[in-house]
């Protein structure tokens, strides 16, 4: 069976404590949430760690405000009981789409956001066995000379997996981040760096403590929506997911709009000639249309997941086109993904 | 016989409750005092030579009771299934990642792992053969040294294909590929191997042939088979993967080293990587037929990949070109048979052992010949199919064949096949809707000419309680519960009191394998005789005591029964009374699968001749831009002779379906230079309920006259069989294109050839 290699766990009940205990703690300690991705890793030994600070311990931490005008999430909020609550389905109808997309119930039951959006980045040649990983020699990702994705590449392609960061990103979240002598808020897009080893502006001793989502982007201001692609309807990590937020004035010309493309680069790669192209205009099939087109280069599916990276490409442009014809009310065209579009 | 109380009712399995809140004991629960941890280790090439195998280090560690190579194999030095040329641990040469060179028995998990890096192995890797088309070719390298790569090539032909063919109307020819799959059970391979009192062995082994094991371990270890026992736990799955050994001879092989119980447990990337796959086939198939749609001849080419090594090789190409021509009356058939070895993963027995690939190929083929000849796919079938007394090309008479048309007509009924075309094709802009069918025929049984038998013993206690052994393997499929409802209804007495002692072989006959769909038949009957028995001493009794006529007496409900009203005896009347009195309440039975005798000149060898039929219909919905399928419906029609456990009938129905939907779009091990890409459930995609329809399914209830205890026939493979051809026929008719190859994954579909111009 794969197991844990030794750690030494602590669970602070504060978050200056848990600052403290990643601060003082030797070069190779590791914070944990839920662990649906960190013990999975150590087993396999992608991620090392002699000390895992888990945040479990510490009370309210997992709050959901979501009556108050600009939401706030606290980081050990679970996956399961954001799509739980009523008011926040109500009022940021793709983010919970997004989130009930991620794994299994089961997953969702432990998994939490902040966990989600500091997910580590896969690829193919990085997500298996340590035996696997050493059979054909280690990648870039992990210590070895060569990425097998792009063997030329001085650069690790391995492409963020998060379904909630691509949405939470459209909406123009905000984290605040805590460490042992300083606290800052961050946008949301400014916390990812399109690297795929150096993946997180956030620095190792950083907490992430709670997630800010601005009352302008909920549902009386904007119009949102977020496909994901994959083989099958549950469990599979994204091959590439788009999340979209179109806000418009009373006539229905839009004002702003943000697009965020997940798992085709590092990070959540933003669509930002969508604000130039569709703001002072109704939206239409022909703006739909050119932003697909300039979606589909922006994107850089690689041979790092499943399904074939051409393929990937083309379906961006799809998937670009399904996602901004849910939000400006348009009759879809193609088939919808196996999971649950609207969460109830 | 009056009507059934118990078989062909719903009835939870004796243990549903153990394994539904985790008290059934699986391999991996088995704790005895001392246990070590057993480990493997593992090629991490494809083909390499070894220089250096130095195990010094790791068995002078603290804590390391045994580490074993092939040196230290007291016996014989290879797996049995037929032929002995697989290794069970490595002399010299490794010749497929799933190669074990050594095993190590420690006292943790920790401390062998610790053993299995001390040990010193210098490989010198070789270039490996892994295209089968090419280590077929003259002069090609061999994969065994002194061996042909090409392990069996056979040619059988019934009537004069050439001529049908030059005399034919319509000729359609096509090159078919299937992939390598993963039967993907819940439990890996597990032994637990032990000393006993005596000296022997005894191994606690997920397996699907006790007896078989049994054999295979006491010949590895170079013991008399009456110093070894295997007993099967609760096995979760096996599909196949597990009719071979595994584990459970290193399992014994350490015990025996270490002279301690050990606990040898597969991971799931091990698992993967070293169980027997699907064999990936290539297939060349040529139809002949009249302008009517009359099928003259079908010639075929099949082209296995085998790994290295044998495994089962010839049995499943046997199978393969047994059921080529499909469920069709045609004379003129011709097919070679090869299978080549490879430097890639071993292939052997998964759910269908053949059937699957062929019924893919003869089942795309019908609706391609369909098309060309402008027919309904349901007439063409109907036209061609066989019936009872059809003599098959084989030389195998049919004995009951009402179900081929008759699953064909329930099932276009279900759907409304001739209303099909007033369904919505166009959905959407992108999408399309198409309907495909597909109908199979699988034999149950291991096949005329070889060892197809069960036994049990079966007793009858005071209490009127009853233990019933049996050398059966219950992996999950249900033999267990059908054994005990049918000892239970012959014997006028609950579920409750039947209670079934999972195989062991120090109390259990031999059964043979689980496998081939052919225990509920021949251990059906064996229980069926055995029950007989004790039920007919009963009665005799109880004619005795009541003075009341033998033939007005029956057993129901737990009492005896007088023209079919409750008499005051009870069956635990009558069990007391034949305790006292010394009448012997115990039976055993020894049964052999019938094959008839009166068909002389059956051509093809080890043939099957009970008859699974079934029909499948798939409604999908393809997405011409992005090549996404999606099964909408699927409807199966299934002929079960009769139902004991309905329940565990419609369970293999459903099951076989999601692993057939699995096989037709998604599933696929990746092996590149015979390095397997996708060993982790994570990475080989199996359906999930999302991607299964609400099954429509119907049981059709035709006794079957041939070795069928009350008519019932085995169910458990035929249910994967026609899905992935329906739904290839269905994605056919959404958007005018043929597949040939499996899985029918999104790239495959596109390009959707000018999605504007699609008929419908």
């Amino acid at each position: 069976m794969l197991r844990l290699p030794p750690i030494k766990l602590v669970a602070p009940t504060t978050v200056q404590a848990a600052a403290k205990a990643i601060a003082t703690s030797d070069d190779n300690a590791r914070l944990v949430a839920g662990g649906t991705d960190l013990w999975p890793n150590m087993k396999r030994r992608h991620q090392k760690a002699d000390t895992v600070v888990s945040l479990m311990s510490i009370p309210d931490l997992d709050s959901i405000d979501s009556a108050n005008a600009n939401m706030r999430i606290g980081a050990t909020a679970t996956l399961a009981n954001i799509i739980r609550d009523d008011k926040l389905r109500a009022r940021f109808p793709a983010f919970a789409v997004a989130v009930a997309s991620i794994s299994s119930p089961p997953l969702r039951n432990m998994g939490t956001i902040g966990g989600n959006l500091c997910v580590d980045t896969r690829c193919t040649y990085y997500n298996q066995t340590e035996e696997w990983r050493r059979s054909i020699d280690y990648c870039l990702k992990e210590d070895g000379k060569i990425c097998w994705v792009a063997t030329k590449s001085p650069k690790c392609w391995a492409h963020t997996a998060s379904d909630s960061a691509p949405i939470l990103c459209a909406l123009d979240a905000k984290v605040r981040l805590v460490s042992a002598s300083a606290r800052r808020e961050l946008p949301l897009a400014d916390m990812y760096v399109d690297d795929g080893i150096d993946y997180l502006a956030k620095q190792p001793d950083e907490i992430l403590t709670e997630v800010l989502v601005p009352g302008s982007s909920d549902s009386d201001h904007c119009r949102s929506a977020f496909w994901k692609l994959r083989r099958r309807g549950s469990i599979d990590f994204s091959t590439l997911s788009v999340a979209a937020a179109v806000w418009t004035d009373d006539n229905d010309v839009v004002t702003r709009a943000s697009m965020y493309l997940g798992a085709v680069g590092s990070a959540p790669m933003p669509v930002a000639e969508i604000d130039t192209v569709l703001v002072g205009n109704k939206m239409s099939e022909d703006g739909i249309a050119e932003i697909a087109h300039v979606a589909h280069k922006i994107a850089r599916p690689m041979d790092n997941t499943d399904f074939a990276a051409s393929w990937r490409g083309k379906m961006t442009v799809q998937y670009v086109t399904a996602v901004l014809r849910e939000i400006a009310g348009l009759p879809q065209l193609r088939m919808r993904p196996r999971h649950r579009l609207k969460v109830v | 016989m009056t009507e059934s109380a118990i078989v062909g009712q719903w009835t939870a399995a004796p243990g549903a409750e153990e394994i539904v809140t985790g008290k059934a004991r699986y391999c991996p629960d088995i704790q005895l005092p001392g246990l070590l941890c057993g480990k493997l280790l593992y090629s991490p090439h494809a083909r390499a030579r070894i220089r250096k195998l130095d195990v010094r280090k790791a068995r002078n560690m603290p804590g390391v009771f045994a580490v074993i190579t092939h040196a230290d194999i007291p016996g014989e030095n290879s797996y049995l299934y037929a032929e002995p040329d697989q290794p069970l641990l490595v002399v010299d040469e490794v010749r497929f990642q799933g190669d074990a060179v050594a095993a190590v028995a420690a006292v943790d998990e920790r401390t062998a792992d610790a053993a299995l890096a001390a040990i010193e192995v210098e490989y010198q890797e070789l270039p490996g053969i892994f295209d089968p088309l090419e280590a077929m070719q003259p002069g090609a390298d061999q994969v065994v040294q002194g061996e042909d790569n090409v392990m069996m090539s056979q040619m059988y032909r019934a009537g004069d294909v050439e001529a049908a063919i030059a005399s034919a109307d319509v000729v359609i020819e096509n090159t078919y590929r299937t992939q390598w799959a993963e039967q993907a059970f819940l439990e890996m391979e597990g032994g637990v191997g032990l000393v006993d009192d005596e000296g022997g062995i005894t191994v606690y082994s997920s397996c699907q042939a006790p007896h078989r094991d049994r054999m295979q371990i006491a010949r590895a270890l170079a013991m008399p088979e009456s110093m070894v026992r295997v007993i099967t736990p609760y096995i979760g799955g096996a599909f196949g993967a597990k009719d071979e050994a595994h584990v459970q001879i290193h399992a014994g092989l350490l015990a025996h080293a270490a002279q301690r119980p050990v606990h040898l447990i597969r991971e799931r990337r091990e698992s993967m990587l070293t169980h027997v796959k699907r064999h990936p086939m290539i297939i060349d198939y040529t139809t002949a037929a009249t302008k009517e749609g009359k099928l003259l001849a079908v010639k075929a080419r099949v082209i296995a990949d085998a790994g290295p090594y044998t495994n089962s090789t010839h049995e499943v190409l046997n199978k393969c070109g047994e059921f080529i021509g499909g469920p069709y009356k045609v004379e003129n058939v011709e097919v070679e048979k090869i299978g080549v070895r490879t430097n890639n993963p071993i292939t052997g027995a998964f759910r269908g052992f053949g059937a699957p690939q062929a019924a893919f190929v003869y089942e795309s083929q019908m609706d391609d010949l369909a098309r060309k000849l402008g027919m309904d796919p349901l007439a063409i079938r109907l036209l061609n199919g066989v019936e009872t007394g059809t003599k098959m090309y084989t030389g195998v008479v049919i004995r009951e064949g009402t179900a081929m048309k008759a699953s064909l007509n329930k099932a276009a009924e279900m759907i409304e096949w001739e209303k099909r075309d007033q369904v919505e094709r166009r959905p959407a802009r992108h999408l399309r809707r198409g309907f495909g069918m597909a109908t199979i025929l699988k034999g149950s049984g291991l096949g005329r000419g070889l060892a197809d038998h069960a036994g049990v013993v079966l007793e009858m206690h005071r209490d009127g309680s009853v233990v019933l052994q049996s050398g059966a393997a219950d992996m999950g499929q249900g033999i267990v519960t059908v054994m005990a409802q049918l000892a239970a209804e012959r014997l006028g007495i609950g579920m409750s009191s039947v209670r079934v002692v999972r195989a062991d072989t120090a109390k259990s006959p031999d059964a043979g394998a689980s496998c081939a769909s052919r225990q509920a038949m021949v251990s059906g009957n064996a229980v069926l005789e055995a029950a007989d028995t004790i039920r007919d001493t009963l009665l005799t009794m109880a004619a005795g005591k009541t003075k009341i006529a033998r033939d007005r007496l029956d057993l129901k409900a737990g009492r005896l029964t007088v023209d079919g009203e409750p008499h005051e005896l009870t069956v635990k009347d009558l069990a007391l009374r034949a305790g006292i009195w010394g009448y012997p309440l115990h039976a055993e039975s020894l049964v052999h699968f019938e094959y008839p005798t009166d068909v002389p000149d059956v051509t093809y060898r080890f043939s099957q001749e009970v008859f699974q039929f079934c029909t499948q219909i798939a409604q999908v919905l393809v997405d011409c831009e992005t090549g996404q399928v999606t099964v909408e419906r699927l409807i199966a029609v299934h002929d079960a002779g009769k139902m004991i456990n309905p329940g565990g009938v419609y369970g293999q129905i459903e099951g076989g379906i999601a692993q057939g939907i699995g096989y037709a779009l998604t599933e696929e091990l990746i092996v590149k230079e015979g390095h397997t890409q996708n060993p982790s459930l994570e990475n080989y995609v199996i359906p999930m309920a999302f991607d299964i329809p609400e099954l429509e399914m119907e049981v059709l209830e035709i006794p079957e006259p041939l070795g069928a205890p009350l008519g019932a026939k085995g169910i458990a493979e035929s249910p994967i069989i026609p899905t992935a051809p329906a739904i290839r026929n269905a994605i056919y008719d959404a958007i005018d294109k043929p597949l040939y190859e499996l899985p029918m994954t999104a790239e495959r579909v596109l390009p959707v050839p000018d999605a504007g111009s699609i008929r419908h």
